[in-house]
């Protein structure tokens, strides 16, 4: 239905402050997901174990932003 | 009776563009949409609005009202200046409103989305007001979590706001257009670029006075940058179109027709005793044309947008002071009329 409205079904507007953040984190998050998946495929458990750590930095950003933002 | 700066003042392209608007529709990412959330919810939004006096200030002077609290006849005067929709002077128990002092600014509350920021401008001005509509947007969105969706954007009751949640108008005054017949065949192609022509009083409400409202309908897919830009090269279209119908009505042989007809609009608003809006309306429209065209020297441009709201219902009653009935308000509005054009 929205796209018979607006031509279109993907926003690529504004971001609300501080919610740039948060999407900004989780996609990047995401996309090292996906890296670490790679990574224990190819059994380079050395790389997989940085990628698991840098993951568990962004999530716990991720959390302070998202608990900064219900004030 | 104060007006808002947007009438008082001219901006660029002033003499067919008489103002821009940018409205962003908002709501809060805990509390369901106006049309579906309960009384005390939205009761409990009234109460946090009237807080965000304090953080709006670096904006300007704002005051906070509780529509139902609005005297009856006030509440159609911020109608009939544009600061609030017609649906919002309905239903009011739960409805407020944030306005600016210099009234550019007006925010309404508990409309069909918990907040609908708009800025007016005068003349043709998009980009300033959509800054300043986004400026205050942060500023809300720093004390507010707004509903947003990575994919749909800013959530909006209705579907057809969804993404931007904007919409930015241009109200134009196309006389010329009008007398040369070509104004359906130029908005028709407005149409086709995806714009909404409406008229002066927004969706549903006739035409009158050759003033038109140009505006986006697509909010999703297209950023806010883009969808202004669009609207400008379009409204360019129209001015230079509107500018070309002028300069043929002065060609030699029709000057002496388009001078006659807007002097006999004239010499109706100056002595006529009885009037409705619809036909001030008209006959205001043919004096500003005389003014732009420099036929009519004496009189300020400002005239049709002082009036247009002037002579308004409301207006004209909280000008008398008192409830007119409608026969009495057609001849208040003419004696308005014939005491402005005679002072200016």
């Amino acid at each position: 239905m929205l796209r018979r409205i607006h031509g279109s079904a993907h926003h690529v507007g504004k971001v609300p402050p501080g919610g740039d953040q948060k999407i900004r984190l989780q996609r990047e998050i995401e996309s090292l997901r996906a890296q670490l998946t790679q990574a224990v495929q190819r059994e380079d458990y050395e790389k997989a174990a940085e990628l698991r750590d840098a993951i568990r930095d962004l999530e716990k950003q991720l959390q302070q932003e998202k608990e900064g933002g219900d004030r | 009776m104060n007006l808002s700066s947007w009438m008082r003042e001219d901006g660029p392209q002033g003499d067919i563009v008489l103002g821009t608007r940018i409205r962003l529709a908002r709501n809060l990412k805990d509390l369901p949409f106006p049309p579906s959330a309960s009384r005390e919810q939205l009761r409990h939004l009234l109460d946090i609005s009237s807080s965000l006096v304090d953080d709006l200030k670096e904006f300007g002077v704002f005051q906070f009202y509780k529509m139902a609290e609005v005297a009856d006849l006030d509440r159609q005067l911020l109608m009939e200046k544009h600061l609030v929709s017609p649906d919002h002077i309905q239903n009011t128990p739960t409805k407020g409103l944030l306005l600016a002092q210099r009234e550019d600014i007006s925010i309404m509350v508990n409309e069909e989305d918990h907040f609908r920021i708009q800025v007016l401008f005068p003349g043709l001005q998009l980009d300033a007001a959509y800054d300043l509509a986004s400026r205050i947007d942060d500023c809300l969105g720093k004390k507010l979590d707004f509903a947003f969706d990575q994919e749909w954007g800013y959530l909006t009751a209705c579907p057809t706001n969804v993404g931007t949640g904007m919409r930015a108008s241009v109200m134009v005054h196309l006389p010329a257009l009008g007398k040369v017949n070509r104004v359906r065949q130029l908005l028709g192609n407005v149409a086709k670029f995806g714009l909404v022509v409406r008229g002066l009083y927004g969706e549903g409400s006739d035409v009158a006075g050759n003033i038109y409202q140009i505006s986006n309908q697509v909010t999703l897919g297209h950023t806010e940058k883009e969808t202004i830009e669009h609207l400008l090269r379009v409204t360019s279209q129209v001015i230079s179109g509107e500018r070309q119908a002028r300069e043929y009505l002065l060609e030699s042989g029709r000057r002496l027709a388009i001078e006659d007809s807007i002097y006999r609009s004239y010499g109706i608003l100056a002595n006529a005793r009885i009037v409705s809006g619809r036909e001030a309306m008209e006959l205001l429209s043919d004096i500003r044309l005389g003014i732009d065209l420099q036929l009519i020297k004496h009189l300020d441009t400002k005239i049709l947008k002082e009036l247009m709201v002037l002579i308004r219902p409301a207006h004209l009653q909280k000008y008398m002071g008192q409830n007119l009935p409608e026969g009495e308000r057609d001849r208040l509005r003419a004696s308005l009329v014939r005491e402005k054009l005679a002072h200016k």
